[in-house]
């Protein structure tokens, strides 16, 4: 037995040895179909989905950093308008009470560089005292369909060709009548002078309304730095020794910290959209020769309907969805180098209502974007593209939201602050503006 | 018994070496990989034969009827190693791979002076590949790039039995348990948003039973020629798989599970593979062999397309000279041994048959008085061909056998 022992750990050592592998794996590169393999990734680009605009046109302005003025009017997307409504608020001044002289009143105003639509027509602004108390409703908010009663007779108006790129302040001579109450009550130091609450009573807001029908609608700056927008109330110290004056001003400027919003008026009549009117009405792109809208300001969103995404799992005995994608062409005529396209538009999850339920997330909770290329597959014209997977995947897991959709529409930041549109279609009807490429690893095993 | 005792001790020592198959050709991503010959060291010295040859020095485990030629009351010992050098070329690249292996490990006993058995163990089959092909894109008109990566192999354990029926006739019979794991992927690189490619990873866990019967009718033609005849057929009914898949999304910075599915099947059927061989002895001095077999791989389920398969015939030829062969001392004569082989190939790729050719030199040195021996085969052979980029492996191989016999039950003197 023993004289075994050496033999069999010789064996062993041998065997362990023999069993190695002295050469690393090393890849070959064959052709096509070497190996049959049951599974592949597919392209599924003909799965059905419905496209229609919604209006959704109720939502809170009173977050807004941007005073909008004006409107303009498409032959797509109607007649859109802009009132702007806000508080303003009072400083501590300082002056020398005896010989001032009151001269005039003036309401400046900045642009903030964004418009939309034609800057060619002339506009006329006015000036118009809220007569309303302004107040937040139940929810604590405003929306972009309020609206507070005002002066019928504006307190000043400004007719004037719009230079949005231009540093030039707007002034807006006012009522020197109205600028002499102020005047006084500032140089008799009143009450009601004394803070922006107290003043807020008296003097309850400025409405920004435009007359007829203007070209553009226009972003005002509501920086407050230099007190701009707002009143300046000018005066001079009477000087007897020396002749000339000494100009200046008391500011009542913009209140950031009061209520402020931007009302929006839309008017669909005569345009592609005309039927539309109505908040959660739908039109769908067969109507509109398919093409479909987002605007903000009024609140049309592109809604895309996928009833079929359950059928997924039955595409083969093994399937595993990987990403889809949904690309949006804008139409061809709608943007130009004065009105371009946004660089984002945000996605959205709507049920069966066309109510917004809220934006369509990753699973690490980041928001979904539709990103506009510029150059890329469809003859360089510029395209969104969205990551819609998250929306697949949660519609696959669960049955019971099978009724959801996909809005697209405007960035959230841009939904109260400004009436951009982007038109998504194409001039040959018979082109599909929206694709939908839903890649899946199939196993036919 | 201390040997029985010695022997399970060192079995179990070895069994865990088994699994471990080497291989690093790409064909071995077809069915259960590359199929592995189950013989001894005299078998692969002689061209890889075995359904005729019989004899009480070495074991064969190529036909279960051979058995019968151990002689009474001995117990035989057999285990081997390969080392095989490969060339893998095809018109990208070279490379020279080196594996080795055990090749087989059987201990053979008689049991009554008619019938005797045998316990085994062998590689069956070998997996370990890397290849880079492409698939079409469904959908498109394009194609994506695919990495497709493999390890694992079959082995099989037997246990077998030898019957002599008449003083010139014998039949035998192999039932053997086929086992082994394999890990299979399959990268699609198909970048689709953030995903830069699909990873599909099977753990594959194969069982299954196998039958070999052959038979053996020898004969002396003159007092100077002996003429063997064998048949064997060896049915490798289903093979039971049961594997684990897991389809991942790989992004460059994680790889998320899409898809996983436990206890799948998948089972696979082997063809029968028939042989019928002859064995021509002169003066006992040269042995003449050869090997026709043939199993008809076209009805075989192997996951693969009927396109990508064929009927493998293979020939087999092997010659063995012991030219100071004494009667008396008939176990220490050293032996020499060549042979060729050549094989149609069961795999048909791109219409071209997978085939092979090699040829096999071998000695048998007698190390101990008592009819022990180390064999040593070399086999010089090529399959495959460099037409529409396919792979040729060209290849060296190796293999050292211990050959060891002992008196069976009966107690040394002086031990």
């Amino acid at each position: 037995m023993v004289r075994y022992i050496p033999q069999a750990i010789c064996l062993i050592l041998f065997g362990f040895l023999f069993s190695c592998q002295f050469s690393d794996k090393t890849e070959f590169q064959i052709g096509d179909n070497f190996v049959d393999s049951p599974s592949r990734i597919v392209l599924i680009d003909t799965m059905k989905f419905y496209t229609s605009t919604v209006l959704s046109d109720s939502f809170a302005t009173n977050t807004t950093s941007r005073i909008l003025i004006g409107g303009w009017n498409s032959a797509i997307t109607g007649k859109v308008g802009c009132t702007s409504y806000f508080e303003l608020a009072t400083e501590s001044y300082s002056f020398v009470a005896t010989n001032l002289v009151y001269d005039s009143i003036v309401f400046v105003m900045k642009y903030d560089n964004y418009y939309v639509g034609d800057t060619t027509k002339m506009m006329t602004v006015d000036v118009r005292r809220i007569t309303q108390t302004m107040v937040l409703n139940t929810d604590k908010y405003l929306s972009n369909k309020a609206s507070f009663l005002t002066d019928p007779k504006p307190m000043g108006k400004l007719s004037f060709y719009p230079g949005p790129n231009h540093g030039d302040s707007l002034q807006v001579k006012i009522d020197t009548q109205f600028g002499k109450t102020l005047y006084d009550l500032i140089i008799n130091r009143s009450d009601t002078i004394s803070n922006s609450t107290i003043f807020a009573e008296f003097f309850k807001g400025i409405a920004l309304t435009t007359e007829s029908s203007p070209g553009v609608m226009l972003g005002i700056n509501q920086g407050t730095s230099s007190l701009v927008p707002g009143f300046r109330i000018y005066y001079h110290e009477k000087v007897t020794a020396e002749p000339g004056t000494k100009k200046t001003y008391f500011s009542i400027p913009y209140n950031a910290d009061g209520i402020h919003f931007n009302h929006f008026d839309r008017d669909f009549t005569g345009s592609l959209m005309a039927g539309i009117e109505t908040n959660g009405n739908e039109m769908s792109s067969d109507m509109t020769s398919g093409k479909t809208v987002i605007q903000s300001g009024t609140g049309l969103f592109t809604k895309i309907k996928i009833p079929g995404i359950q059928t997924i799992p039955g595409i083969a005995s093994r399937v595993a969805f990987i990403s889809a994608r949904l690309t949006l062409l804008p139409l061809e005529s709608s943007y130009d180098k004065m009105n371009p396209l946004p660089d984002s538009l945000t996605v959205y999850i709507a049920d069966r209502k066309n109510v917004i339920t809220g934006q369509l997330l990753t699973s690490t909770s980041k928001a979904v974007y539709a990103l506009k290329v510029s150059n890329g597959e469809f003859d360089n014209v510029p395209y969104y593209v969205a990551d819609v997977s998250p929306f697949f995947n949660t519609l696959l897991a669960d049955q019971s939201t099978n009724e959801q959709t996909l809005f697209v529409g405007p960035v959230a930041s841009s939904m109260v602050n400004s009436a951009k549109s982007v038109i998504i279609g194409r001039e040959n009807s018979q082109v599909k503006p929206i694709t939908l490429s839903v890649y899946c690893y199939i196993d036919k095993n | 018994m201390n040997k029985l005792f010695f022997t399970l001790i060192f079995a179990l020592f070895i069994i865990p070496v088994f699994g471990q198959n080497n291989t690093n050709s790409p064909y071995s991503v077809f069915g259960i990989g590359e199929l592995d010959f189950t013989g001894g060291g005299r078998n692969i010295g002689m061209g890889s034969t075995g359904v005729a040859l019989r004899s009480n020095l070495f074991l064969n485990s190529v036909n279960p009827a051979s058995l019968t030629a151990i002689e009474p009351k001995s117990f035989g010992f057999d285990m081997g190693f390969d080392m095989k050098l490969s060339n893998l070329e095809n018109t990208n690249k070279s490379v020279n791979v080196l594996n080795g292996n055990i090749s087989w490990l059987q201990f053979a006993f008689p049991i009554t002076s008619r019938l005797s058995a045998s316990i085994s163990m062998n590689p069956k089959s070998s997996v370990g590949y890397i290849i880079y092909s492409a698939k079409p894109f469904e959908g498109t008109n394009t194609t994506y790039p695919v990495l497709y990566t493999g390890t694992g192999g079959l082995s099989e354990t037997a246990i077998s039995l030898g019957f002599k029926c008449f003083k010139n006739l014998s039949v035998g019979a192999t039932m053997s348990f086929l086992w082994g794991d394999m890990n299979k992927q399959t990268e699609e690189f198909t970048p689709v948003g953030s995903v830069t490619s699909i990873l599909e990873n099977r753990d594959i866990h194969y069982n299954g039973m196998a039958l070999k019967t052959g038979f053996q009718y020898y004969k002396s033609l003159t007092d100077k020629v002996d003429f063997t005849l064998g048949g064997t057929a060896d049915f490798t009914g289903n093979l039971n798989s049961t594997y684990d898949l897991t389809i991942s999304e790989v992004t460059s910075s994680a790889t998320t599970a899409i898809l996983t599915e436990t206890n799948a099947h998948d089972d696979m059927s082997l063809p029968v593979q028939y042989g019928l061989g002859m064995a021509l002895g002169f003066y006992h001095k040269t042995t003449l062999t050869f090997d026709y077999k043939r199993s008809d791989w076209t009805n075989a389920n192997v996951n693969l397309s009927s396109k990508k398969l064929n009927i493998n015939n293979s020939f087999h030829f092997g010659a063995e000279i012991s030219p100071k062969y004494d009667t008396g001392r008939k176990g220490e004569a050293m032996k020499y041994r060549f042979g060729a082989l050549y094989q149609t190939g069961y795999i048909n790729v791109y219409g071209i048959a997978i085939d092979s050719y090699a040829v096999t030199l071998g000695m048998s040195v007698p190390i101990r008085r008592d009819r022990t021996s180390l064999n040593f085969s070399l086999e010089a052979g090529r399959q495959g061909t460099l037409q529409n980029s396919l792979i040729r492996e060209s290849y060296l191989k190796l293999n050292c056998s211990f050959n060891l016999w002992e008196k069976w039950f009966v107690k040394r003197a002086y031990d």
